[in-house]
């Protein structure tokens, strides 16, 4: 980030001058220049993700001027580096860290310093460890006897040679543990004040009564300046993270702090990319109003990675920098946030507009809509759907010879579940599931399309019988039916209209052989098209895809109730059609429920009744996710079958 | 069967969801003026209509898991394919349920394309 380009230190100068209206207090004389802790600063490239942090930046630092006493400025704005970073939560490096504890500072002559002598010491470790390398400390803890300091591992067998030396006269005793980082409000002295003095910035800064946060020309802040905070590019940005991270603390939750903070200005700050201060749009994703004024973005690319951000901004200000000038400024803009009504003080769209364009970005669930039958006056889909189902269920030959020919095609798929193989094997022998059999080369695919009745009728012999639901239950289907054009005309001259029925639903299976019961759900598409002459019914299924796949209860209430209540009686004799008035949950259904959820969670019978009947209230979807939000709470017993 | 209907039918269920997920506008690719898209019981007809339809569908992001597919040649040399699956839609944590059906059938230069979409929504 740019901006922060203050003098520093003593020479701080806040002085307006006439530079400062034209953006920017703190132009340099030179586009790039050390400072005192040889981070670059102003016009150095940024790499966005890894920045120069404290440690880097001073490591590449003179070894001379690392030697020694270093200059105090210096050793304060590192420190202040470091402990923005800590402040930041920022690791800070890529270095694995570790935690050691330091045992003897009680005893030194510094015990008595504000701080207890812990910058003291740490700078004596700091400085002491190793005379070839910059060893650099994280925020110091006071904890007891103890200092708590993390290290980078790579550091800690150099740290470890100072065991026994000398510290302000008395010896220290350093070891690393595992032990947790003493953790509350122990900031190290240095953390707080950095922390009291951001905070005065923003009382300074921060406007209760509009709601704004005034980030403006943050280079020519006193203090910020005092702070040591501005002048290098990485300090500047880490600076500005630690305002905006102390900023955002005032506010107790996120609801809050987004009515508490609605503007923000960032003008005058020389931001050249808004990456440099992009936590702005994590940390206040709301904001309704931001004045980016007098920076120097120069190109759509600069402002880019904030397109996708503040969804919410209903006026921007960019006036001052080189983009305004750039070709289809405002159109761009304008495209990228779409609430935005205000930009540089025009007017870019309608409050209507910008209402609807929010209302767009909602996404609305996606409905699901009731069955629809579209099958015209003559209902044929919903009299060959009784008719079918009937069949299938009590005469599947009967079923293959009345609509079914030898150009019909029938084939299955099925998606067993883990471990239950037993169960699915009747349909897996037949099941030519793409995206198991892989591809076009298995001969199982071809193998696994019946064509023709009486192929279709031998297959279905061996599926495990079935009871599907009655129509009359329109909650337990979903069925969508098209005209379907283009089929060959069985007469052989040109064309004929057909018909795409789409069902889905459940139906209750009986396999007398495993003695296997269960309730399945299935997806089935079938093409109707114009029979032959001479055919028992005007129409005939051409094409018959049947899915299957494990029950899940429906998640709405009422609708959840299951077919038939139990399993269905075997051997499957025909059956008069079923249940006329289902009690909403009845006892069948409340154990088929608990034993489903048992299956699903591992509990045994008694706890996943007490998960249904609790909040859940007999929600199956519900109790699921009750017992994956409980899960860890759960006592063992909960899983071991009840003695 | 004169054509690799299995082969064709794989091929295009991984490359229709795949670029749904990524950027469902170039689905546009595979219609044809006379196709047809029925998305939740809304239809629509032609290239421009089901763009318009896909695109405006009212999420940002989307996740398709197909569980199973399944294909069949139709007796005029198309190809009818169901498959059934979920789909994550933004910031969902519960997928839905869904079922689509196509027939894929050739244009008179020989390139398959989308001539029926039908998509629901299901439970279960």
């Amino acid at each position: 980030m740019a901006p922060p380009t203050g003098p520093r230190g003593g020479s701080n100068n806040r002085k307006p001058t006439a530079r400062a209206s034209r953006g920017g207090v703190a132009k340099h004389r030179a586009a790039t220049r050390t400072d005192r802790d040889g981070d670059v600063s102003m016009g150095a490239p940024i790499s966005g993700s890894n920045p120069p942090t404290g440690p880097s930046g001073r490591g590449t630092r003179g070894r001379g001027a690392a030697r020694g006493a270093p200059a105090r400025g210096s050793r304060t704005s590192s420190r202040l580096a470091q402990n923005l970073k800590n402040y930041i939560g920022e690791g800070g490096s890529k270095h694995a860290k570790t935690t050691l504890k330091i045992l003897g500072v009680k005893n030194s002559k510094a015990a008595s310093n504000s701080d207890g002598g812990v910058k003291g010491l740490l700078q004596f470790i700091e400085r002491k460890a190793d005379k070839d390398k910059k060893i650099v400390l994280g925020r110091g803890v006071l904890d007891g006897d103890y200092v708590w300091v993390k290290a980078n591992k790579d550091d800690v067998s150099s740290i470890m040679h100072l065991n026994g030396y000398q510290y302000a006269g008395a010896p220290i005793t350093i070891e690393e543990t595992t032990e947790p980082f003493p953790t509350g409000t122990k900031f190290s002295k240095d953390a707080a004040d950095t922390r009291q003095k951001l905070l005065a910035l923003l009382a300074k800064r921060y406007n209760a009564e509009q709601k704004l946060l005034d980030l403006s020309a943050l280079g020519t802040d006193d203090i910020l300046g005092n702070l040591g905070a501005v002048g290098s590019q990485s300090l500047a940005e880490k600076s500005f993270r630690a305002i905006i991270h102390v900023a955002g603390e005032q506010f107790k939750t996120a609801e809050e702090k987004r009515q508490g903070i609605q503007s923000v200005s960032l003008a005058r700050n020389e931001i050249s990319d808004v990456d440099q201060v992009f936590t702005l749009a994590y940390s206040l994703p709301h904001l309704r109003r931001l004045d980016l004024s007098n920076n120097r973005l120069a190109t759509f690319s600069s402002i880019a990675k904030w397109k996708q951000e503040f969804r919410y901004l209903e006026e921007l200000y960019l006036v001052g920098n080189p983009v305004t000038g750039v070709a289809d400024y405002a159109v761009q803009i304008t495209q990228w946030f779409p609430c935005l009504q205000i930009l540089d003080g025009n007017i870019v769209r309608s409050p209507q507009e910008a209402a609807e364009a929010l209302k767009a970005m909602t996404p609305q669930p996606l409905a699901q809509l009731p069955s629809n039958l579209r099958d015209g006056e003559n209902n044929v889909a919903s009299i060959f759907l009784r008719s079918f189902f009937q069949l299938y269920d009590h005469d599947r030959p009967a079923l293959a010879a009345q609509f079914y020919d030898a150009e019909s095609v029938a084939s299955l798929s099925a998606t067993p579940e883990p471990g239950r193989d037993v169960e699915w094997k009747p349909y897996m022998k037949y099941s030519r599931n793409i995206q198991k059999l892989g591809g076009s080369r298995n001969p199982a695919v071809v193998q696994r399309l019946f064509t023709g009745a009486s192929l279709i009728a031998e297959m279905w012999k061996s599926l495990p019988a079935t009871r599907h639901a009655t129509l009359d239950q329109p909650e337990l289907w979903i069925i969508d039916c098209h005209t379907f054009p283009h089929l060959a005309d069985p007469s052989g001259h040109g064309f004929a209209m057909g018909l795409m029925i789409n069902v889905h639903g459940q139906f209750e299976e009986a396999d007398t052989t495993e003695e296997l019961y269960g309730t399945r759900t299935f997806s089935r598409s079938f093409i109707l098209g114009p029979s032959k002459p001479g055919a028992p019914h005007p129409y005939r299924v051409l094409s018959d895809q049947l899915t299957i796949h494990k029950w899940t209860p429906r998640a709405a209430g009422a609708a959840s109730v299951p077919v038939t209540t139990g399993a269905p009686a075997a051997p499957i004799a025909p059956v008069a059609p079923v249940v006329a008035a289902v009690p909403v949950i009845d006892d069948a259904t409340r154990v088929q429920l608990i034993q489903e959820l048992a299956r699903r969670t591992g509990m045994n019978a008694q706890y996943s009744e007490l998960c249904l009947s609790g909040t859940a209230n007999w929600n199956f979807d519900l109790a699921l996710q009750s017992f994956e939000e409980q899960r860890a709470n759960l006592p063992p017993a909960a899983f071991t079958a009840p003695a | 069967m004169a054509f690799d209907f299995q082969g064709i039918a794989t091929q295009f269920v991984t490359h229709y969801y795949t670029t749904f997920d990524t950027d469902r506008k170039a689905l546009a690719g595979l219609y044809r003026e006379n196709s047809m898209l029925t998305f939740e019981s809304t239809q629509a007809l032609g290239t421009a209509n089901i763009a318009e339809k896909l695109t405006n569908l009212p999420f940002q992001k989307v996740k398709h898991h197909f569980d199973t597919a399944d294909a069949q040649p139709t007796a005029t040399g198309g190809i009818v394919i169901l498959v059934t699956g979920q789909l994550l839609v933004d910031e969902e944590a519960n997928p839905l349920k869904f079922s689509q059906a196509f027939q894929l059938v050739q244009d008179p230069q020989g390139q398959w394309f989308v001539f029926n979409d039908i998509f629901k929504l299901v439970f279960g």
